[in-house]
């Protein structure tokens, strides 16, 4: 690939991703500016592997493996110096921690989510926030369909569990915040 | 009307939207980030990770503006000798950082934990320039090299420029490209073009332009990164203001230096304190030069990089 056509791609895949993995990181980081940090160094690695990157549609599951590692790292401590993460932290208003919940949501929901273990919160997060099909999600979390099924599967169940044994009830609907996976909006890729 | 499916209860909960975490770091910022990436150079190896401290800039996170255009750069498949970033390998881990004296192993010597030992700087094939202790052995394919381009250096510090370049005040795109000439000619650097991009192409409106230089097309690239003025308690500012009046004056780079130390002493900074009141100053002697000159980008902290004549 040439040097433009590189830079060429990259743009494309910035501009058509920023949005969904802004949100996944901030969704999922303890505060903004490791939010921050988490977006510069996907972005930086994106660039850095480009050519691992694959065509089409499995660009943006894949960039979403990229920055859960990062997160992932960065929750173990585990950071590395980066220039870029440390100037555009640089750009934020001072520190305030990530919102856990939408403010206004449903407690109960709210509470039973935040009791399941981290790998089914991940899962659930996955497909119920940032929209991914099960086979993006395979790609994501860099396991086949069938752990990825069976995973979900059970992570659902439990969630499932968890809300009966909360609410005994339905809980009431809040405003919705986020697009759904079924029949919602599905972006392109570069 | 059936009961909401335990994901969809799940999404209503979600903290924040994707069009929310956008507006986090805001438009200018997300232009800032795409433009210093791909300053970077492509397809380096993985380091290896390791615990490390809360980043400095954390305490200046009040440092609103004129970040980015100061990171790192260097070329798509281009020369390393075109790069104007140094990637010094500590321990094995990459720590990117501006070069400034033309000499990789120099400028690495000073980020390096004391007491660096000596150093070696090597072309790593793919457009960066790589430094690591002298004692180790280059990986396959890297080539020494002692100096960086001081003119690319130079010219990317002047887009950069609190003082007087592109991040001192708003220029909108024909005052931005004019500077970008100005600064080409000044730096002997022929052939190069001028490129604006509008504002369509990076979804800003507001009028004030930055810019980052591009060797291996020998063009600058100026793009629109929104309202860059902070307010005028801003530390960089202020000793922006300071600094200004040097750099009509003709100085040597001792007595440069010595006003530099001095006025941002008197605006209560300091190079040892980490934290929103720390600055770093680099210096370099060229006794080529008549007079010596400054210029002042923000980054990870305040960076005041001098070079001139070691006597009038």
């Amino acid at each position: 690939m040439t040097a433009a056509a590189k830079r060429e791609r990259f743009e494309l895949l910035y501009e058509e991703l920023y949005e969904s993995i802004a949100g996944y990181v901030l969704r999922r980081a303890a505060n903004r500016e490791d939010a921050a940090e988490a977006i510069a160094e996907t972005f930086t690695t994106l660039w850095r592997r480009l050519d691992s990157c694959p065509a089409g549609e499995a660009a943006r599951p894949w960039l979403y493996g990229v920055a859960r590692r990062v997160l992932s790292n960065q929750r173990r401590g585990e950071r590395r110096r980066n220039a870029l993460a440390e100037r555009l932290t640089s750009e934020l208003e001072p520190s305030e921690a990530a919102p856990v919940v939408a403010s206004g949501s449903d407690d109960r929901v709210a509470r039973v989510f935040a009791a399941l273990n981290e790998p089914d919160r991940e899962i659930l997060a996955l497909i119920a926030w940032e929209g991914l099909t099960r086979e993006e999600l395979a790609v994501a979390l860099g396991a086949s369909r069938a752990v990825v099924r069976l995973r979900l599967h059970r992570a659902r169940r439990r969630f499932e569990a968890a809300l009966e044994h909360e609410t005994g009830a339905e809980p009431a609907p809040a405003p919705a915040r986020i697009r759904l996976p079924e029949g919602g909006e599905r972006r392109e890729c570069a | 009307m059936s009961a909401p499916s335990s994901i969809e209860l799940l999404a209503r909960i979600a903290p924040v939207s994707d069009e929310e975490a956008a507006e986090v770091l805001g438009p200018a910022a997300r232009a800032r980030l795409l433009v210093a990436i791909m300053r970077q150079s492509p397809g380096r190896t993985r380091p290896a990770r390791r615990r490390l401290r809360r980043p400095l800039v954390a305490a200046l996170a009040v440092v609103a503006v004129a970040a980015a255009t100061g990171a790192g750069w260097a070329m798509t498949r281009g020369s390393a000798r075109e790069t104007t970033t140094v990637d010094c390998l500590i321990d094995g881990e990459s720590t990117v950082i501006d070069a400034t004296s033309g000499d990789p192993a120099s400028d690495c010597a000073a980020v390096w934990p004391a007491p660096a030992p000596k150093l070696q700087a090597y072309d790593d094939g793919i457009g960066g320039v790589v430094v690591i202790p002298a004692s180790q052995k280059p990986r396959a394919g890297w080539t020494a090299i002692a100096s960086q381009d001081v003119a690319l250096i130079e010219l990317q510090e002047s887009l950069d420029d609190n003082i007087n370049g592109l991040d001192s005040s708003c220029f909108d795109a024909s005052a931005a490209t004019t500077f970008a000439r100005q600064q080409l000619d000044r730096l002997g650097l022929i052939g190069w073009t001028v490129q604006v991009r509008s504002s369509s192409q990076t979804g800003q409106s507001a009028p004030c332009y930055g810019g980052f230089a591009q060797p291996e097309a020998k063009t600058v690239t100026l793009m629109p990164f929104g309202d860059q003025s902070g307010p005028a308690s801003w530390p960089p500012h202020r000793l922006a203001d300071s600094l200004r009046p040097l750099t009509q004056e003709c100085l040597s780079l001792p007595a440069m230096k010595s006003e530099v130390e001095q006025r941002a002493s008197s605006l209560g900074l300091s190079q040892t304190v980490e934290g929103s009141h720390n600055y770093e100053l680099n210096s370099t002697e060229d006794d080529t030069m008549r007079c010596a000159t400054v210029y002042e980008t923000v980054g990870g902290t305040i960076d005041v990089v001098l070079r001139g004549p070691s006597a009038p």
